[in-house]
């Protein structure tokens, strides 16, 4: 049944009686994904219980009725034309898939219990939701740790001098100064979403899952110098008596003043410094003297050395910290090395996949069955049991 | 309440499975008004509600071939429509939330935040864009291009094509409805997650 509050601010605004604080309430009520079929109930009643008909403007019925008498041939003609293309693409693998299918069958005579038949059903029950909140964990200079959910909104933590809040949005705020400089370190486990941070410089960084970041509560030396593990995106506030310095594993990138996100997984395979604005230099740990300086819209792939891509894809780049994955030009492999950071599950793979590149993006806050539903346009097929994912292509 | 309708809607209904336009301007006549009622009560805009009858209806014309198992016909179009208006209202509300989230933030952030979210779907509609621009009816597909392309006013448009400046501005909101109907019949409707795909 619906809520009754729901009911009497759908009412009223349908009697066009609701204030404008009401209008909003309905609208907050409107978002909330419980409420969605005691919304859609009561909009099909309000159809059922109209009593005074607006008319709507003749012109428009009369395009309206013009236009879908003329789309008809338009529309079913295009929808065809679009399922060729994506029969096209995998007429390629089909032949894999073949091959794929014949082994499966043995197996499935030898070993009949194990070879069940797939279906996005059996999966819903240990199905994964995409991550709801940051899993931080903070390490104080101390080493004391703090667990971030654990702050409410507003909450302060002293560190020597140094204050962090929790403000609205969950993002974390340092202030206070401390002669000393004192590192901190924020964690964030897979299976975490992002978190912002503003350091004391006002520098903001977006941590992904997977990753890590230390800094000093406090720049007080000559050059600001943060070390990260995994994915950040950095807007460096501008000092230019202060370089700022992101050290990773094998890279090091300085910057004065300037957007970029940096990309340093282990289990990838090169570091992928990427300039949104502004201007860095990057450098190879090792081979200082090789250093490659970026203009905004190139990035630089760190691996035995230094490769520079001049029009990178940059909105491919930030795609995380803007709430999706990027599929375009990657590969599986890389989708799902996001996809077990960010659902934190294990991947494994069944039979051979095409080296198929991906197109298009999909938003991060879906669960990973329907990720996986997604993944079945491109004939992919993924078995979900207790947090690990078996990947297959699609027998036909 | 409400009178049963004028016309028997067994009968009717099969007459639109099999194509017919005048049965399909019979119900369409019938059940728009009701739509458009609640409609405009709910998204407060003539707009939004003009546009909700037409992606109901484009609707009903895309699954015409199904009717036949359609029991009720008025029941199953409320379904339709509640749906659509529920879409309607819960985007809107998701966008005014957004713009308020991201208002805090600085300039840059949200730039790049709404960049990247026209940036999924922008490669997808200007494909599809494209396709829908190009099955408009060739003056009206002028006057479009003309319009959005190289950004001149209808006054304009109308001297250089020789036609009047209502028959631009007709052309305009045609062309408009008709791409906003070919883009949702080729969407399908669907409300799945997934964003866009575009084929390279």
């Amino acid at each position: 049944m619906a809520d009754p509050r729901l009911s009497y601010l759908f009412n009223k605004v349908i009697e066009k009686s609701a204030s404008s604080e009401e209008k909003e309430e309905l609208q907050a009520l409107l978002l909330d994904p419980e409420n969605e079929n005691a919304f859609k109930a009561l909009i099909e009643e309000a159809f059922l219980q109209v009593r005074q008909e607006v008319k709507m403007n003749d012109n428009a019925a009369a395009e309206i009725l013009e236009v879908i008498g003329s789309m008809d041939q338009a529309a079913s003609e295009s929808k065809v034309i679009a399922m060729n293309t994506r029969k096209r693409k995998w007429a390629a693998v089909a032949a894999a898939a073949v091959i794929i299918v014949a082994a499966g069958w043995f197996l499935k005579l030898q070993i009949p219990a194990e070879n069940k038949s797939f279906s996005y059903t059996d999966n819903e029950k240990h199905n994964v939701a995409a991550p709801a909140r940051s899993q931080a964990v903070l390490t104080l200079s101390s080493g004391k740790t703090i667990l971030l959910d654990s702050l409410g909104e507003g909450d302060v933590v002293t560190d020597g001098a140094v204050k962090l809040a929790k403000g609205a949005d969950g993002r974390i705020v340092y202030t206070g100064l401390d002669q000393k400089e004192a590192f901190n370190t924020i964690a964030l486990p897979r299976g975490s979403r992002p978190l912002q941070l503003v350091l004391s410089d006002g520098t903001v960084t977006w941590l992904n899952a997977a990753s890590a970041i230390t800094y000093p509560t406090n720049f007080t030396g000559q050059e600001r110098r943060v070390k990260i593990e995994g994915e950040a995106y950095f807007e460096v506030a501008h000092d230019k008596n202060k370089p700022f310095i992101v050290q990773t594993g094998v890279s090091r990138v300085q910057v004065l003043g300037t957007h970029f996100n940096v990309k340093a997984y282990a289990d990838e395979s090169s570091t992928d410094i990427t300039l949104i604005e502004g201007s860095v230099r990057v450098e190879r740990t090792g081979q200082e003297n090789a250093a490659v300086l970026l203009q905004p819209g190139q990035q630089a792939l760190v691996a035995e050395s230094i490769q520079l891509v001049k029009e990178a894809d940059l909105k491919a780049a930030v795609a995380w910290k803007n709430g999706y994955f990027s599929l375009k030009g990657t590969d599986l492999y890389s989708i799902m090395r996001q996809v077990a950071r960010w659902y934190d599950v294990e991947v494994f793979y069944e039979g051979t996949f095409s080296d198929q590149k991906f197109v298009g993006a999909l938003s991060r806050d879906i669960s990973l069955n329907d990720l996986l539903k997604s993944l079945e346009e491109f004939g992919i097929e993924g078995r979900l049991e207790n947090r690990q994912l078996t990947l297959h292509m699609k027998n036909k | 309440m409400h009178s049963l309708p004028p016309f028997d809607e067994k009968s009717l209904v099969l007459l639109i499975a099999s194509g017919d336009q005048k049965a399909f301007a019979t119900l369409f006549d019938y059940y728009r008004n009701r739509i458009y009622t609640v409609a405009l009560a709910l998204t407060e805009s003539e707009q939004a509600a003009e546009e909700i009858v037409q992606d109901v209806f484009v609707k009903v014309w895309l699954k015409r071939g199904e009717l036949h198992a359609v029991e009720k016909m008025g029941a199953w179009l409320f379904v339709v429509a509640r749906n659509m208006v529920f879409s309607y209202l819960r985007s809107e509300a998701a966008k005014i939330r957004s713009k308020q989230r991201h208002a805090g933030t600085n300039v840059e952030l949200a730039g790049i935040w709404h960049e990247s979210r026209d940036y999924v779907t922008e490669k997808e509609l200007r494909l599809i864009l494209s396709q829908a621009v190009d099955q408009l009816p060739l003056q009206r597909k002028q006057v479009y291009l003309l319009s959005k392309e190289e950004g001149l006013k209808q006054q304009a448009i109308a001297e250089q094509l020789k036609i009047s400046p209502q028959t631009v501005k007709k052309h305009l909101q045609l062309a408009m409805r008709s791409i906003r109907a070919y883009i949702i019949a080729r969407r399908g409707f669907d409300v799945f997650l997934l964003l866009f795909w575009n084929f390279l």
